[in-house]
């Protein structure tokens, strides 16, 4: 690969004063070699009427539809690297009208002998049809692990697709992940996105609202600690009528970490009556932080309503006295207002799946401050 | 259902069209070269220092790339602007003086009215020279000065060399370093400490001549605990070739001074409108802009508060009115450089007929700056299904003890506000009329009356057609 491949990644829709340096980022890490990656991600996720299987597997009929959702993602050659060269993946496809009630869950692991990760990853909803995939890249052990993905989701006529993602990579990592979705008339596509780990996470998200009424929702949540340099980019661009999304994010910021969030809502012309709303509130916790947020509105329909709000700061010192007079120690005062920020995001992750294990990650973040 | 949609038509500015015959003394040659600007500086009979910054700049606009975002800047072709434009009179400090073509022009404008009535000074440039000048007495006595840059360079040099593109140096981007090199006109005004200017200066720039280019230089100084209000008017009639503005403005506010610069900008819609204008503001001292674009072709404006000192404000209320043609690319930057620094910016836009109006903002907190409030808000209205409005902050805060909230929202006239109108007697026309003055509101009430009244002319001349 170029060695470049990592330079000037991420870019955001439209470009500002380059003295911010939020157009894009460069990452000094480099990409290494794809090697294996030996574990079983698919698992027993069988049910009736549902296709999960691993990507090499699949069926070359269905990505034909797919060829329309190609994007560059975080960066073109690193798509790329996924198209041609993914170690691992899976492809997920419904029975049209059928609700699946158990999620679908993925565990992407790493350790010392699979520590790089090219995952290809497609999930066709079909029309009318409802599931939950849970996506997890964790790793146990303190090594430096390098991720690399592409998923693309096709959400059909009235399906609903909730997609949780939750990365707990270790400090040293490299997360790189990019999403596209496509959503049909009536459609829904809800996103629960839970960043907490690696050295440099980048991620990137463009959910294209094609159909009448669809609908697109992301909830997000980022843990900053000791060096972690965090790269959010969201895209949802409103093409159809009626069409509504929502954008929230939260999150807490320690130590020197760094984070840019990129939020743009961009109405197209002929979206009429289409809705749009991103919020994002941040807490920051230590002077060394660098906190950027860039939410963009781009608009070219009169008839719609797009607004967005921002705010960030220190932990409301009133609460934090409240708890302290109630006996809490300042550190557990501040866990117990952040959990609850967060709280209401972390409990999207569905029962039974990893939801007890998130709030542990999350606390323990929290107590090392 | 199908919505009915009111058609807003362009309509005639008035007299912001009027044309003068292009009467010069002396045109410079079109394009960027080192032989016109040894020749500008040459008739200029400028210190040596003042001629090496504009080669030095010349040589930073050559290798600097134009700006990677924004609107494309590809019809500004520089070998077919003419940087320099002597009009064919020299500075005056009698109205009567002035020739009639020019004063004329300024009479229909205004100017000479407002003087009497409102001003404490005032100074007129046309083209590439300031024409008039004129400060109250009892400002003199206090030892303000207000005059043409030309004059202050020759006369308060030590002042000028000290701070000269000193906030906005050259390297800054290819258009400063374009008006470095070129620069003509523009006002100077010094304040010394303690001095209160209770009532407005104000200087007017009217670019008469076709396919130039007018690169005025604003330098201020508000001394310790001293006030000034200066307000700043644009304008010039519509051509068929592109007229390019880049001017500087440069306001230094020290310790505990006040200074509040209004601009009411209604250039003609051929015009590129590159300007760059920053304030720097010390201890306890507060910079306050109030900012109307309502013309031009392409404006690319976003006034710039950098607070340096502990305590110091900046507080930026703007309206950009974006219609047929036009691309208007405004906002503001806050750099918060010292402790308990507060800001305030407060937006509205307003597009129609295929316009485009652009927010782009920055705030930036600085390491050091802790006890930072900054409040933001945009606003975005769109007539039409036509036209664009974009929205484009960022905030980059790099310490925790700080206050930040920033709001935008972008919409349409809402038919139930409309409809609550109509329920009262108003018609559609003007309910829609009435709406977008409300929205203009918060904006018209910071300026002086007179530029109020100029401001709801110019939305009532954007809006007429079946509006209004």
């Amino acid at each position: 690969m170029n060695e470049n491949a990592l330079k000037n990644i991420n870019n955001i829709p439209v470009r500002t004063w380059r003295w911010l340096g939020v157009n894009n980022i460069s990452l000094d890490s480099t990409i290494p070699e794809v090697k294996p990656y030996k574990l079983d991600i698919i698992k027993d996720n069988s049910q009736e009427g549902l296709s999960v299987i691993s990507m090499d597997k699949k069926n070359s009929n269905s990505l034909r539809l797919l060829h329309a959702m190609d994007y560059d993602g975080v960066g073109k050659e690193l798509t790329d690297q996924v198209k041609n060269s993914y170690n691992s993946g899976f492809f997920i496809e419904t029975a049209p009208h059928k609700k699946f009630e158990v999620p679908v869950i993925i565990n992407y692991d790493f350790d010392a002998e699979n520590n790089v990760v090219v995952d290809d990853n497609i999930i066709i909803a079909e029309q009318g049809s409802e599931i939950t995939v849970v996506v997890r890249y964790n790793s146990k052990d303190n090594l430096q692990f390098f991720h690399n993905g592409f998923t693309r989701i096709y959400c059909k006529k009235g399906a609903t697709v909730n997609i949780v993602k939750i990365q707990t990579l270790s400090g040293e990592s490299t997360h790189l992940d990019a999403n596209i979705a496509k959503v049909e008339e009536g459609g829904t596509i809800n996103y629960v996105l839970i960043e907490l780990g690696a050295k440099d996470s980048i991620t990137n998200f463009r959910t294209d609202l094609e159909g009448y009424k669809s609908v697109a929702n992301m909830h997000n949540v980022y843990i900053g600690d000791k060096e972690r340099n965090i790269d959010i980019n969201y895209l949802i661009n409103h093409y159809g009528k009626e069409t509504k999304s929502s954008i929230e994010a939260r999150g807490a910021l320690m130590d020197n970490s760094k984070k840019i969030f990129k939020g743009t809502l961009d109405f197209k012309k002929g979206a009429s009556k289409s809705k749009g709303k991103e919020v994002e509130y941040t807490v920051l916790l230590s002077p060394k932080v660098r906190n950027r947020s860039v939410p963009v509105l781009l608009c070219t329909e009169d008839d719609v309503e797009g607004q967005h709000a921002a705010s960030a700061g220190k932990i409301d010192e009133n609460k934090l006295f409240y708890l302290m007079t109630r006996g809490f120690t300042e550190k557990e005062a501040k866990k117990l207002i952040i959990e609850a920020s967060i709280g209401p995001i972390i409990d999207m992750i569905p029962k039974k799946t990893a939801k007890e294990e998130i709030y542990e990650y999350i606390r323990r973040k929290l107590i090392n401050e | 259902m199908e919505k009915k949609k009111t058609v807003v038509e362009d309509s005639d500015r008035g007299i912001y069209d009027i044309k003068n015959k292009d009467n010069f003394s002396y045109k410079s040659q079109k394009g960027l070269t080192r032989e016109i600007i040894l020749d500008i500086s040459k008739r200029k009979n400028e210190p040596e220092w003042m001629r090496d910054l504009r080669l030095k700049s010349l040589e930073v606009y050559n290798k600097t790339e134009l700006p990677t975002w924004g609107p494309s800047l590809a019809e500004l072709d520089m070998d077919n602007i003419v940087t320099y434009v002597k009009p064919k009179t020299d500075m005056k400090g009698d109205w009567d003086q002035v020739p009639d073509d020019i004063k004329d022009t300024f009479e229909k404008l205004g100017i000479p009215k407002a003087e009497r009535e409102s001003l404490a000074g005032v100074g007129a440039q046309y083209d590439s020279e300031v024409v008039y000048h004129s400060i109250k007495e009892e400002l003199v006595k206090q030892g303000v000065v207000y005059t043409d840059m030309e004059t202050a360079i020759n006369e308060y040099e030590d002042i000028v060399k000290q701070y000269f593109m000193k906030l906005v140096p050259p390297e800054d981007h290819k258009f400063v370093a374009l008006h470095g090199a070129v620069w003509s006109g523009g006002s100077f005004v010094y304040v010394p400490e303690g001095v209160d200017v209770e009532i407005p200066l104000q200087s007017y720039f009217r670019l008469n001549s076709p396919g130039a280019g007018q690169f005025e230089h604003t330098l201020i100084i508000v001394e310790k605990g001293a006030k000034l209000h200066f307000i700043e008017g644009c304008s010039a009639p519509k051509y068929n070739v592109t007229n390019l503005h880049a001017g500087c403005v440069e306001l230094f506010v020290k310790e505990g001074a006040t200074l509040r610069y209004s601009t009411i900008e209604n250039w003609s819609k051929n015009m590129l409108n590159l300007n760059t204008k920053r304030a720097l503001v010390e201890k306890n001292g507060s910079i306050e802009w109030i900012s109307g674009s309502f013309g031009s072709k392409i404006s690319m404006l976003y006034p710039m508060s950098i607070l340096k000192g502990e305590g110091s404000k900046a507080e930026f209320t703007g309206i950009t009115f974006a219609g047929k043609g036009q691309h208007l690319d405004t906002g503001t930057k806050v750099v918060h450089a010292a402790p308990y620094t507060s800001s305030t910016v407060h937006t509205k836009s307003i597009s129609k007929s295929g316009g485009t109006a652009v927010y782009r903002g920055a705030v930036k907190v600085m390491p050091n700056a802790h006890h930072t409030k900054s409040s933001i808000s945009c606003e975005s209205l769109m007539l039409d299904d036509i036209s664009r409005s974009d929205t484009i902050p960022v905030l980059d805060i790099q310490n925790d003890e700080v206050d930040i909230g920033h709001e935008a929202k972008i919409g349409r006239i809402s038919d139930e506000s409309i409809f609550y109108l109509m329920t009262r007697g108003i018609s559609e026309e003007e309910a829609k009329a009435m709406i977008v003055r409300g929205f203009a509101e918060p904006i018209a009430k910071e300026l002086p009356l007179e530029y109020a009244v100029e401001m709801n002319n110019l939305i009532r001349l954007e809006l007429e057609g079946s509006i209004g």
